[in-house]
């Protein structure tokens, strides 16, 4: 039955009290079970519209297909997409080093957040200030886990309930600064001035959305691969993430690696925070990531925890999030069908009685 | 001293949905069976309590669908983790992202409405005034005018406290929870107590969730519970799944959300930054606990350790 994976081994906490990570919760399964949930998923929601709408077919069309009707959703389609994919590597680099950071979605708002207000406020020529701006949402991404981090690596405070907890203050931390000291004064909603368009990043597809935040994407993917694949400190991560009181025995310092991690995982979700916002919404909006936070965490388990996986899952389902917002317009099924399937997708794919192998 | 009746009675308002939802999460909690998804449940059992409260004008018709569907989502959740065997962490967090995007979709798709579900005329769980004690100074305000659930969470949970810890039931729970090798020998069934324990638990949460749709003003929008259940969760754990414990903790919680509630009237501090007191008050409560116990635990070398450490010693 349940491993007794969530709570220290007994040789991890006799030797090496409060020096040792706990192993990790996310077993990534076969590619096998990726598909088989995405289709159960997509039965599901097809299920779910019978129900729902008097005219199915028309609107499990545009589900799955309308983000293809033309070239400015294919473009929302990629902007959305390197957004997830960031995010969602994000989650990948915690869950490999043990750790469950639920709180990508507080590090992007805040991310954004400091990403809008550099970009809005510093001199200079464009490219610098968008990288100054992304590198500072990063830093604020990062910032907004330290505590979290610490609690969990000094004291083992459960890092999914205080990175959770984040998200709430992020969130209301962010409002209160944006109402106090940037909101733009003509605006009746809660938002900082739009940027100027020298601080957009370069668009690849215009007039929509889709922006160079894509080979951002891809080079982190391209990195992160090299790093978990190809380099001793990749392994390292894993080993630590794996079986911690294991690594200690191998010399490895597990715990420096799953702060590392986390950090990392923090700047990652930072990092998306400022790419939507300098790539997508160009001012910080209240409200402007669509869940982008826990998306990715699903699209880090659809894609196994590995890089081209994610950013394969992610293509999908950023393409399922626009062919929804097309959805929403042919039918009268809701655009929050999409946090159903988040739902259902993850559970599907953490099981381990659908198409997975048995861990013993 | 009205003024501390009245900020006593807001504690005690809103400590309800958070003490109730905590007692159902410790007997999960106690059979090793975490419920994080207490939020999700709350949030799903205030949908239903609201929209059958509004359909049949009864609010305690109201009351009990909010039970049934915390219970029917609870039990989904008993189904991912124990026959989908799916992490039973990573399921709740699942359930609760499910949980927004079911009521939007209900709200939206099934009562037309574009963000919050407020149906005209819906009865509200009727408040109790009481008499001659609502004259008594501090206690009387505190006490007179909460509402009918507030006398119901107090009975779960003497309730909860006497099943825990004085029912052969109660034993069960703790013994699944501590050793599941030892409990199965003994003849029980690990997997179905677990699962009893999510269906209170889910229960509770109904009663939690029902308290957010029905007491105050009767409307609903996918935001309602604010993490509520999540701070319930921690008070579980702030508590350590003891009974006397979890209800210090939900306590706390409502003191510090009465506070954030309080002082942002007074506009002393910023009102979204005092929302947030809540959430800072879960977190450091969880850091001051781990701290405690890293404390205690820094000599112990005994294979007790294996047990979670939320669970009591001795």
């Amino acid at each position: 039955m349940t491993e007794p994976q969530d709570s220290e081994t007994a040789t991890a906490a006799r030797s090496f009290p409060g020096l040792v990570a706990t192993a990790r919760r996310v077993v990534p399964l076969g590619l096998f079970q990726s598909m088989v949930a995405i289709v159960l998923g997509i039965v599901i929601c097809f299920v779910i519209m019978l129900f729902a709408t008097a005219d199915p077919l028309v609107a499990f069309q545009a589900f799955t297909l309308g983000t293809f009707r033309n070239a400015y959703s294919i473009g929302s389609m990629i902007a959305i997409a390197s957004i997830l994919a960031v995010t969602a590597f994000a989650s990948t680099v915690a869950f490999r080093a043990g750790a469950f950071n639920i709180g990508t979605e507080g590090q992007l708002v805040l991310g954004g957040l400091t990403a809008a207000i550099i970009a809005e406020k510093l001199p200079g020529p464009g490219g610098l200030v968008q990288v100054i701006a992304l590198l500072g949402a990063m830093a604020a991404g990062a910032l907004w886990i330290a505590i979290p981090t610490v609690l969990r690596v000094r004291y083992r405070t459960n890092e999914i309930l205080t990175t959770l907890m984040a998200n709430y203050i992020a969130a209301d931390l962010a409002l209160f600064l944006v109402n106090q000291y940037f909101r733009d004064k003509g605006s009746g909603a809660v938002e900082t001035p739009p940027l100027d368009e020298s601080r957009w990043l370069l668009q690849i597809l215009p007039p929509s959305a889709a922006n160079i935040g894509v080979v951002v994407a891809l080079v982190l993917a391209g990195v992160l691969w090299l790093w978990f694949d190809r380099t001793r400190a990749g392994k390292r991560a894993e080993v630590s993430g794996l079986q911690p009181a294991f690594a200690e025995y191998l010399g490895i310092h597990s715990v420096s690696y799953l702060r590392n991690s986390m950090l990392i995982s923090g700047a990652l979700a930072g990092l998306g925070g400022g790419l939507a916002i300098l790539g997508i919404s160009h001012a910080y909006i209240d409200g402007f990531s669509p869940q982008y936070g826990f998306l990715g965490i699903t699209v880090a388990l659809i894609g196994r925890l590995r890089p081209v996986g994610v950013l394969v899952s992610a293509l999908l389902y950023a393409s399922l999030i626009t062919g929804a917002t097309a959805m929403q317009a042919v039918s009268d099924v809701p655009y929050s069908l999409v946090f159903v399937l988040q739902g259902i997708l993850i559970l599907l794919i953490t099981s381990q009685r659908i198409g997975g192998r048995r861990t013993a | 001293m009205s003024a501390l009746g009245d900020f006593l009675s807001l504690a005690l308002s809103s400590m309800i949905p958070i003490l109730v939802t905590a007692i159902g999460g410790m007997f999960a909690e106690r059979a090793r069976a975490t419920n994080i998804a207490l939020d999700g449940t709350m949030l799903i059992s205030a949908l239903g309590a609201i929209i059958v409260g509004a359909a049949t004008g009864n609010p305690w018709l109201g009351l009990l669908a909010g039970v049934i569907s915390g219970i029917a989502y609870a039990a989904i959740l008993a189904f991912a983790a124990f026959v989908l065997r799916c992490d039973l962490l990573i399921a709740g967090i699942a359930a609760n992202l499910l949980a927004t995007g079911v009521t939007l979709l209900v709200v939206q798709n099934v009562l037309k409405s574009t963000g919050t579900y407020a149906p005209a005329n819906v009865p509200l769980i009727p408040r109790v005034s009481l008499g001659f004690i609502g004259k008594i100074p501090v206690i009387g305000p505190a006490l007179s005018d909460q509402s009918a659930l507030f006398y119901v969470v107090v009975v779960v949970t003497i309730l909860g406290a006497l099943v825990l810890n004085r029912t052969r039931f109660g034993v069960h729970v703790k013994a699944v929870g501590e050793s599941e090798e030892a409990a199965e020998a003994a003849g029980l069934k690990p997997i179905l107590t677990r699962t009893v324990t999510l269906l209170i638990s889910g229960a509770a949460a109904g009663i939690g969730g029902t308290y957010l749709s029905l007491s105050s003003v009767a409307s609903f929008n996918s935001d309602l519970t604010g993490g509520l259940g999540f701070i319930a969760f921690a008070a579980v754990i702030f508590g350590r799944a003891t009974p006397l414990g979890t209800i210090l903790a939900s306590v706390l919680f409502g003191i510090a959300t009465a506070a954030s509630i309080q002082l942002q009237g007074s506009g002393v501090i910023d009102p979204q930054l005092l929302h947030s007191l809540p959430y800072v008050a879960t977190v450091l409560a969880l850091a001051v606990q781990s701290i405690r116990r890293h404390r205690l635990n820094r000599f112990d070398v005994t294979d007790t350790s294996f047990l979670p450490a939320i669970i009591p010693r001795g």
